[in-house]
């Protein structure tokens, strides 16, 4: 898949979930985005991200992490947290899962 | 070790079974899913609660939606909004969402057009107007549709892009029935983008909006109201005070007269003629009394009423009135009882004249609007530390209706008028004197049946 996002936008985006998540589920929100192979995620009073490698499948793979714990509900959520970043990104611009 | 025969739970090697793991993930998305819910409700109350807190600490309705706007963009991280208020017919901007220093610079430029925003009620093809007169919410990805016909279309379109706004939503602003303007806000999406979470507190804090602003208009209205009320209330009194000035000089000469007329011819007139004389000494009199009375509420209630304070015997005070008005009550036919025991303190901090003028007040009333039975006039300790004066009568009564009031100024109770009786200030005064010597006047009526007047005041140690 031909991904369009940079590394800084796929990190804001990240951020974005995980911040969403919280609100949700609390700390496990971080727990389950710190088993996404090529995140890392701290919080030090703010949420700080750093992705490394495929972005596309980084971003695909902590919306799946918390689908798999939480369900569909958490995918809505994921994708509701992306609607609220700035500046907003296009749809197209997205992983399928977000879409 | 395995055979945990204890455990209540089936289990395979130590994990628990799949219906088990199942049903857990079941609960966990359910409870995941009310979480989400209680998540978007806590968003939306984090902001409603910031607007109740503008709401509180906000006065004028300038400040009030100003700072609502503000709020609102910031927290909702939407590009820029205004509110527009109705005032005559016209739709005037209110508030502006705050600008950065370069947006400021070029909506300069290009004419302020949110700041001068005034409309007329009937330039319809404006959708804010559309949404004060259908009272329904107006969505639009052009701005010209908000800022025509005050600003150009080629113009509108630089704003646009230059603010970034890509959808406007106008919400009418409703309190009740009435459509107090419109609040409008410009984001840099498209409806259908917008999150659950905007969605729905988009949708509560309209409603907080109109409560906030017809707080602040209330407020300001009765600001005016008050003020000139306080006006009214001061010409009043200075009037009050001119007039009984100018009145008082002439009657105290008549007065004057008057005596002089009795002395010179006491031996020569007619005992109708003494009568007649007699009555008009005393009707000079009660208009010389009014006039002091309202001489004195003028003073009273402008602090001008010099005080003679000291320590003052209430028993001598309160004998002296009892002695005054005893022959008044018995020639009405009522029995006229006193309980002025003896009481181990009875010194107060007064004005001795003052104080005589309120126990007198207070002892007349009773004898007058009582016509058969007794007036009580009692004078005890409550308390170590306090002095009662109390006058009770099986007189007329106050109604609950004329209750509320009794201590007003000019107030009649209903069962006077008509009646040879007060001026309506005897109360009010007396209300005002007690207070000034640190009691309260209190009273109990029951209609038809009689009244209790009383107050207290703090003991002197000597």
């Amino acid at each position: 898949m031909w991904f369009m996002l940079d590394t800084n936008t796929v990190s804001v985006i990240a951020k974005s979930i995980i911040e969403h998540q919280q609100t949700i589920v609390g700390p496990l929100a971080l727990t389950q985005a710190n088993k996404v192979y090529g995140l890392k995620a701290l919080d030090g009073g703010e949420i700080k991200v750093e992705i490394t490698g495929d972005v596309g499948k980084v971003l695909t793979e902590l919306v799946r992490k918390y689908e798999e714990i939480f369900g569909l509900a958490s995918v809505e959520v994921c994708k509701d947290a992306v609607k609220e970043v700035k500046p907003p990104v296009l749809s197209e611009e997205l992983p399928e899962i977000l879409r | 070790m395995d055979n945990q025969q204890s455990s209540s739970l089936p289990q395979t090697s130590g994990k628990l079974s799949p219906q088990i793991e199942e049903e857990l993930a079941k609960v966990n998305k359910e409870i995941y899913e009310r979480n989400v819910e209680l998540a978007i409700r806590n968003r939306t109350l984090s902001v409603i609660r910031k607007m109740y807190e503008i709401m509180s600490t906000s006065l004028s309705v300038a400040d009030t939606a100003q700072r609502l706007i503000d709020t609102i963009i910031t927290e909702l991280k939407f590009q820029k909004g205004f509110i527009a208020l109705i005032n005559n017919k016209v739709l005037k901007t209110e508030a502006v969402s705050t600008l950065q220093p370069k947006e400021e610079q070029l909506i300069a430029l290009l004419g302020q057009p949110f700041r001068n925003f005034s409309l007329t009620l009937d330039q319809q093809d404006n959708f804010c107007v559309k949404a004060v007169l259908s009272q329904q919410v107006r969505m639009t990805n052009n701005l010209y549709d908000i800022l025509t016909p005050q600003v150009k279309e080629k113009v509108t379109q630089q704003i646009q892009e230059s603010l970034k706004i890509k959808t406007s939503i106008i919400y009418p602003i409703i309190f009740g029935k009435e459509v107090l303007g419109v609040l409008s806000i410009g984001m840099d999406k498209h409806i259908g983008s917008l999150s659950r979470a905007e969605v729905e507190t988009l949708k509560e804090i309209i409603d907080v909006v109109a409560v906030a602003i017809e707080r602040a208009r209330i407020y300001i209205d009765l600001q005016e109201a008050n003020k000139k009320l306080k006006e009214l209330d001061v010409q009043k009194n200075e009037f009050l005070s001119v007039a009984a000035h100018e009145i008082r000089a002439p009657m105290t000469a008549v007065k004057g007269y008057l005596s002089m007329v009795m002395e010179v011819g006491v031996n020569s007139f007619t005992p109708q003629v003494t009568e007649f004389l007699n009555e008009t000494i005393e009707a000079n009199d009660r208009l010389i009394r009014l006039v002091n009375n309202m001489l004195n509420v003028s003073r009273i209630e402008e602090n001008r009423l010099v005080y003679q304070m000291g320590i003052v015997n209430l028993t001598a005070v309160v004998k002296t009135v009892v002695d005054e008005f005893r022959f008044e009550a018995e020639k009405k036919g009522l029995e006229f009882k006193t309980d002025i025991s003896n009481i181990p303190n009875d010194k107060v901090y007064v004005d001795q004249d003052r104080i005589n003028e309120v126990v007198a007040n207070l002892v007349s009333n009773a004898i007058k609007y009582t016509d058969k039975g007794s007036v009580t006039v009692k004078l005890y300790s409550p308390n170590d530390s306090h002095i009662r004066f109390e006058v009770a009568d099986t007189g007329l009564g106050i109604s609950n209706e004329e209750k509320d009031k009794l201590f007003q100024k000019f107030y009649r109770t209903q069962s006077s008028i008509g009646k040879q009786m007060g001026t309506g200030l005897g109360l009010y005064i007396a209300k005002l004197l007690v207070e000034k010597f640190g009691g309260k006047l209190e009273f109990a009526s029951e209609f038809g049946k009689g009244s209790k007047f009383w107050f207290d005041l703090i003991v002197k140690d000597v």
